[in-house]
């Protein structure tokens, strides 16, 4: 079940030894800890190989995390090697508040002032003064931070180009009720409060449900939250074909994962949003969704 | 062989500054390969066909009794059309060219102390004439024997050299002057004098000095005009020429050393006068003359050849104590010596010596000439030693065979390390002006000591750096899983801890037992880190130019404020040990003020040095200033009340207080801060001697 309360995290350590004891820590103060042991999929990895544990990039491309923990070293063999201040970077160019704590090694000064002056960390923690403690402090108040943020930027984001490129004029003829700008509007309640952040992998078909006799149309758009780090799927339609959507997938109930959400925001009372959280999809199932083309 | 293709040489040394010297002197008209071992060298025989192959006979240097090069030459024997090679080794004596199996194939033997140009020329040599393979041959050709040399100050230039052609034309010149219808010019060698220019065919041939005319003008220093010549009965007629009548000897002389003898023979009797004899006179002036400019020539060249064999082998004494004694032997003429240096207070040790001594041999400053040089630090040239007050006192042990001795003490900062002495078998072998020579070409000598070391120093230096980067290494790998046991253990909560006590006491108590092991070791690695890894990148650093820097950083970085700093920094303050990081805890300060004062103000930063030989550096501003809680957690990493979001670096001041405190050895605190009026930051720094960086740790 994807839970959005709970604070995401991202451990960066090639050390499993090491990663272990923070992801213990992280866990048990109830954050959504994900761990990286090298920057890109191309890496080398050593003998590391737990399949949880993926690259900075794969991890860092899927999720939007409110904390990194990061060790600047990332190839035991080579205390030369830049991955972990490259990893900094690649997290600071999202540009979305994630804070970075920098854990350092013995005699790596050096390093941290790089990263606190040029790549942008949030706060280090020597190796050698590390405690339980303040550790979590640390990463407590990168997640607080990161918060604020957060709704400072909700509000930014906007969906309507997805609907009205695509599939504007279909959606005004099957929907047979509301225009262009309803659509919108619907989209955009629907997904601001849960889905701040880039999504990827957009994609938005029809659906057909028979209620009776009577052919019912529903704009279906297909998503991938980093925010969430999970799939979903809003559908847009009259409330009649969305509340049979949703009853429909109650009484299944063996879809398994799937949450769902009925927005009811249409003053008129002619369209709604129905979301769905698709939390056993993955990211590469939806790249293989193409929007449809319109038509005409 | 065809024109298009160049030769190819097999060039077999492993020392890298000879191979640069070889590819110098080379690359431009042969294929050249060159091996290190005999392991390459071997495999470059079985791969390539060569012309010529250049062969060290030792191929380790730490190894002085390696004899690989010797194996290659063997190897080369086998071959079914074997190499021509060229010997080229820093001591003869390695070689036995007597060897049945290496006769034959060595077509040359050349000493490194020899110039370079010999190698060149005895490779050019081979190449041309693929017949001339032994190695007399060569060295006929190459003219390299000094024996030949004897004669001091008309020495014998070979063929095509400037010396050579310069005396050929004075005496070509006296011939024509004279109506003469032979001229020649004369040196003495060991009791003999040698034709070295003649305008017939004479040219190499000799005369007993006490058994001919022009060793009669020798022995007497007069000059002897032979109206009818062939009535003297010590007369000698030249080769291959017509009867001569008349002869007109004239000593050559250079003060009132004789170095030579003029001689002219007419077929007319009584050819020669008074004239002739002025002209004569003025013609021997003129080939002294010549003979000290070309002489001036060579030793110039060879001082450019020490001072270039300094720089390509500075970290190879050994070649360059050959070096600078083969210069030596061959500027004054000499055939023995040796050059020692100062082994303890009593002890000299021969580093480089002619085969009349051993090297590494210990000698007795007490009890020889060198040791007297050394002693009195001054040159000491005795004319003859068993007649000399100075070696009353250990004539006993000195070499009956040595009548004269130069010994030229070798000085570095004002202190004897060395001696290079100079001996010869006949009495007064040695001049004033020999003195001065050895005198100038010491100073390479002690350069040499002293770039010797000065690298020895370095490779402490980089000993030291080694051991720190294992050090760091250690730290970077093994500190990481000690701070793991440390910080595993530390995830058993309290109330775990006391249930596995009950459960389990044994279990509690080897943890127990872990966990109080655990801190000595992170307190170890801990002292490792401060007192090893850091000191190595430090570095002394000047305060005030550093504070000046990050002036000119901060404001760069905060534009939008107008704000003045002013400096009241102490003159001839003294260094700190840091690194280039101290900038940016000054940047870090003055943009703390910076934003603490919001708008315009001022910020006052100064230095001084405290009577403790501390500096103490402070920053205040005009803005905020902190509240209590602030102030108490204004250093504290992620405890920071401070709204970060709004720029605020809290993550700084964590930073400059870890930095300070472990790398710098200093402090940092709040000096003074009250809410709305401002805050003073102070640092406090150990200051350093100036010139502690020089002495401990040479910068590169």
């Amino acid at each position: 079940m994807l839970d959005e309360q709970r604070k995401k995290v991202l451990v960066i350590e090639d050390d499993p030894n090491r990663r272990q004891l923070y992801y213990r820590a992280l866990e048990l103060a109830n954050y959504w800890v994900l761990e990286a042991n090298r920057l890109r999929d191309s890496d080398r990895t050593g003998q590391d190989d737990d399949e949880k544990v993926l690259s900075v990039m794969h991890q860092i491309g899927r999720h939007f995390f409110h904390a990194a923990v990061i060790d600047l070293s990332l190839i035991k063999e080579d205390a030369q090697n830049r991955a972990g201040q490259e990893a900094l970077t690649v997290i600071n160019n999202y540009k979305e508040g994630t804070k970075c704590i920098v854990i350092s090694q013995y005699g790596k000064d050096e390093d941290v002032r790089e990263a606190w002056r040029v790549r942008g960390a949030y706060d280090y923690l020597p190796k050698r003064t590390y405690s339980r403690e303040t550790f979590l402090v640390l990463v407590e108040s990168a997640v607080k931070e990161a918060e604020l943020r957060i709704n400072a930027m909700l509000t930014k984001f906007s969906y309507y180009i997805l609907v009205d490129v695509s599939a504007r004029t279909q959606a005004q003829e099957k929907l047979k009720s509301g225009g262009s700008e309803e659509i919108r509007s619907i989209v955009d309640e629907a997904l601001r409060h849960y889905f701040p952040y880039d999504l990827q992998c957009k994609s938005a078909t029809f659906e057909s449900i028979c209620i009776g006799d009577v052919q019912h149309c529903l704009l279906l758009i297909k998503l991938w939250s980093r925010y969430l780090g999970g799939a979903l799927e809003l559908r847009v339609g009259s409330r009649e074909a969305c509340q049979f959507r949703q009853i429909a997938l109650v009484a299944g109930g063996k879809k398994s994962g799937v949450d769902f959400k009925v927005c009811e925001i249409d003053p008129r009372d002619k369209l709604v949003g129905l979301v769905e959280y698709l939390s056993s999809a993955t990211i590469e199932e939806f790249a293989s969704v193409q929007p449809e083309q319109d038509e005409e | 062989m065809l024109p298009s293709k160049l030769a190819s040489i097999l060039i077999v040394e492993d020392e890298v500054p000879w191979q640069e010297i070889y590819q110098d002197m080379l690359q431009d008209k042969y294929a050249l390969t060159f091996a290190g071992t005999l392991q390459q060298a071997e495999a470059a025989l079985s791969s390539n066909r060569f012309d010529l192959a250049i062969i060290d006979p030792g191929l380790d240097l730490r190894d002085r009794s390696n004899l690989d090069g010797i194996k290659v030459i063997k190897r080369i024997a086998t071959l079914d059309s074997p190499v021509p090679v060229v010997v080229v080794t820093g001591d003869k004596t390695r070689v036995q060219a007597d060897d049945p199996q290496l006769n034959g194939f060595i077509a040359a033997v050349i000493e490194k102390s020899a110039p370079v140009a010999k190698v060149t020329q005895a490779v050019e040599t081979i190449l041309k004439s693929p017949i001339a393979k032994s190695a007399e041959t060569v060295e006929a050709v190459l003219n390299i024997s000094r024996a030949q040399n004897r004669w001091r100050y008309l020495s014998r230039p070979a063929p095509g050299v400037t010396g050579y052609e310069a005396f050929k034309q004075v005496v070509n010149q006296l011939l024509r002057l004279t109506n003469a219808d032979v001229a020649h010019l004369l040196v003495p060698t060991d009791s003999e004098l040698e034709i070295i220019v003649a305008t017939g065919q004479d040219e190499g041939r000799t005369f007993r000095i006490n058994d001919s005319v022009t060793g009669r003008a020798y022995r007497t220093r007069e000059s002897i005009n032979l109206g009818d010549a062939r009535s003297d009965p010590e007369y000698k007629p030249p080769v291959k020429a017509p009867q001569m009548n008349s002869e007109l000897v004239f000593p050559v002389q250079r003060g009132n050393e004789i170095v030579g003898v003029l001689n002219i023979e007419s077929q007319r009797y009584h050819a020669f006068g008074e004239w002739h004899k002025e002209l004569m006179s003025a013609f021997a002036d003129l080939a002294v003359l010549m003979a000290q400019n070309e002489r001036r020539q060579r030793e110039v060249e060879a001082l450019q050849f020490i001072a270039r064999e300094l720089l390509r082998s500075a970290l190879n004494l050994d070649m360059v104590w050959q070096s600078i004694l083969g210069r030596g032997l061959e500027m004054i003429n000499a055939d023995i010596g040796f050059l020692a240096t100062k082994e303890d207070y009593k002890r000299l040790r021969i580093k480089a010596a002619t085969k009349e001594h051993v090297q590494g041999q210990l000698l007795d400053i007490d009890t020889s000439v060198a040791g007297l040089a050394v002693r009195s630090e001054l040159p000491q040239r005795i004319d003859d030693v068993f007649n000399d007050e100075r070696t009353s006192l250990f004539r006993d042990s000195l070499d009956p065979i040595v009548l004269s001795v130069l010994a030229v003490p070798i000085q570095l900062d004002n202190q004897t390390i060395g001696v290079l002495n100079f001996e010869s078998k006949s009495p007064h072998a040695f001049t004033a002006e020999d003195e001065k020579l050895i005198l100038f070409l010491n100073d390479y000598a002690s350069l040499a000591m002293r770039m010797e070391r000065q690298a020895r120093e370095q490779a402490d230096y980089e000993g030291i750096r080694k051991q720190n980067t294992l050090a760091a290494k250690f730290l970077h790998n093994g500190g990481t899983p000690i701070c793991n046991i440390r910080d595993w253990l530390d995830e058993i909560r309290p109330d775990e801890f006391s249930e596995l006590k009950e459960q389990f006491p044994n279990i509690a108590l080897v943890i127990s037992y872990i966990r109080k092991s655990t801190i000595p070791l992170i307190t170890l690695v801990n002292q490792l880190y401060d007192q090893v890894v850091q000191e190595v990148s430090l570095i002394s650093i000047d305060v005030n130019a550093t504070i000046q820097s990050a002036i000119a950083d901060a404001l760069s970085m905060e534009r939008e404020y107008a704000v003045n700093i002013v400096t009241q920094l102490a003159p001839d303050l003294p260094r700190t040990l840091a690194n280039d990081s101290l900038k940016d805890v000054f940047v870090e300060l003055l943009q703390n003020a910076i934003e603490a004062m919001r708008s315009a103000g001022e910020i006052q930063i100064g230095t001084e040095l405290l009577p403790n030989n501390t500096i103490r550096v402070w920053v205040s501003d005009t803005g905020e200033g902190m509240t209590p809680i602030v102030r108490q957690h204004a250093f504290n990493s992620g405890f920071t009340t401070k709204n970060r979001s709004a720029g605020m670096h809290g993550l700084g001041l964590s930073w400059c207080k870890q930095f300070i405190e472990t790398t710098c050895k200093g402090s940092i605190y709040v000096e003074h801060t009250e809410p709305g009026k401002g805050t003073t930051m102070a640092l406090i720094l150990p200051a350093c001697a100036n010139n502690i960086k020089n002495s401990a740790f040479p910068q590169h």
